[in-house]
């Protein structure tokens, strides 16, 4: 039978042990926490993004690339890929309103853009650049300003969405960021 | 019983399952050496490792020959990921140029269309030079006809973009096994 003094330090030592754990938990969701519901944020946003055909698997693999010595990986890529698609759509505008077309060059501009969106899991602006693709082979003008013309929504769509997810990975490496100092500098 | 909690906490924080534990493997300048268990810990489909407890072992260089700068990334990183020392140049004549200079390379991963040399002109004139390294053709071309064209110039593989994790460690394992693809 447990005395009433070792129920008294058995009671306290339950009470202290609460205590120590509380602010641990709150500093562990005040900063991983945070993390991890904008992960989740990220993920339910691609994930609403491919049900719509903007986005598909390949944007997943380009995610898996992230890691901690590089966590700045995304926001690069797709800063990288937005600077050369805005070339490509002013390039391909460009040779499209000449009096004689360069199908050639429109051709190597619009597989351009078809790789690259292909590779960053931009699936609506492939499946456009291989229309106007199809439709430079064939020289044909009006098919080339009506595939063009898509392209270009779709672009817009995609740059809008995908600007949004690297806010979004920017606020994760911030608040990654506070949480790695605070636990170097308790 | 009131430590359990506190237990629980340490334990989980100390598991390898825990998603908050960096499981990226350490660059050895050159040599490859990762276990597929490290692998699939890096990405996010954790329950679809390869055979486990497998180690893979060798140490390769690779050269990415791409027009794109997005695809040279991604392909760049999918390389570094598996600790292969890699570079990169923007067409078909600037890795004719590197080899030229010197430079060798175990790997070359080559993009069929680019300007002013394309990738069945620059393997041509890699094989040509006795170039034996593996070559591996990578482009969203799918037309059996230009991918013939394109294995017949001398590659030794071919995947369609985008170039994955997966399809990146299939081509190291045939290396690994065969001494070529």
């Amino acid at each position: 039978m447990v005395g009433v003094g070792e129920s008294w330090r058995a009671d306290k030592f339950h009470l202290l042990s609460a205590f120590w754990i509380l602010p641990f938990l709150l500093a562990f969701k005040n900063n991983s926490m945070v993390g991890i519901e904008l992960r989740q944020e990220e993920r339910n946003f691609v994930g609403s993004l491919k049900e719509q055909g903007i986005l598909d698997n390949n944007f997943d693999h380009v995610l898996d690339l992230r890691s901690t010595d590089n966590p700045r990986f995304v926001v690069e890529v797709i800063s990288m890929f937005l600077n050369d698609a805005d070339n490509c759509i002013a390039e391909l505008n460009r040779h499209l309103n000449q009096p004689v077309i360069n199908y050639a060059r429109v051709i190597n501009y619009a597989h351009q853009l078809k790789g690259s969106s292909s590779s960053i899991g931009g699936r609506q602006v492939n499946l456009a650049c291989r229309e106007l693709r199809y439709a430079s082979d064939n020289m044909d003008r009006d098919r080339c300003f009506e595939a063009f013309n898509k392209l270009k929504d779709e672009y817009q769509i995609l740059k809008s969405n995908i600007n949004m997810i690297i806010q979004i990975e920017r606020t994760i490496i911030a608040s990654e960021s506070r949480r790695r100092r605070r636990l170097l500098h308790p | 019983m009131e430590i359990i909690p506190f237990f629980s906490i340490i334990l989980f924080l100390s598991s390898p399952k825990n998603p908050f534990l960096d499981h990226t493997h350490t660059h050895h300048s050159g040599k490859l050496e990762i276990s597929f268990m490290e692998f699939g810990a890096t990405s996010r489909k954790k329950n679809k490792m390869v055979n486990g407890n497998q180690k893979f072992r060798t140490e390769i260089t690779a050269l990415v020959v791409d027009d794109d700068t997005t695809n040279r990334t991604i392909h760049r990183r999918l390389l570094q990921n598996l600790g292969i020392e890699n570079q990169e140049v923007r067409n078909g004549k600037e890795a004719i140029d590197i080899h030229s200079s010197g430079r060798n390379f175990d790997l070359i991963l080559m993009d069929m269309d680019m300007p002013i040399m394309n990738g069945i002109e620059a393997t041509k004139q890699l094989r040509a030079m006795g170039i034996r390294s593996t070559i591996v053709g990578v482009s969203t071309r799918s037309m059996e006809e230009k991918v013939q064209e394109f294995m017949e110039a001398g590659l030794d593989d071919y995947q369609e973009k985008p170039l994955t994790s997966a399809k990146l460690i299939s081509i190291l394992h045939k290396m690994n096994h065969n001494g070529s693809v």
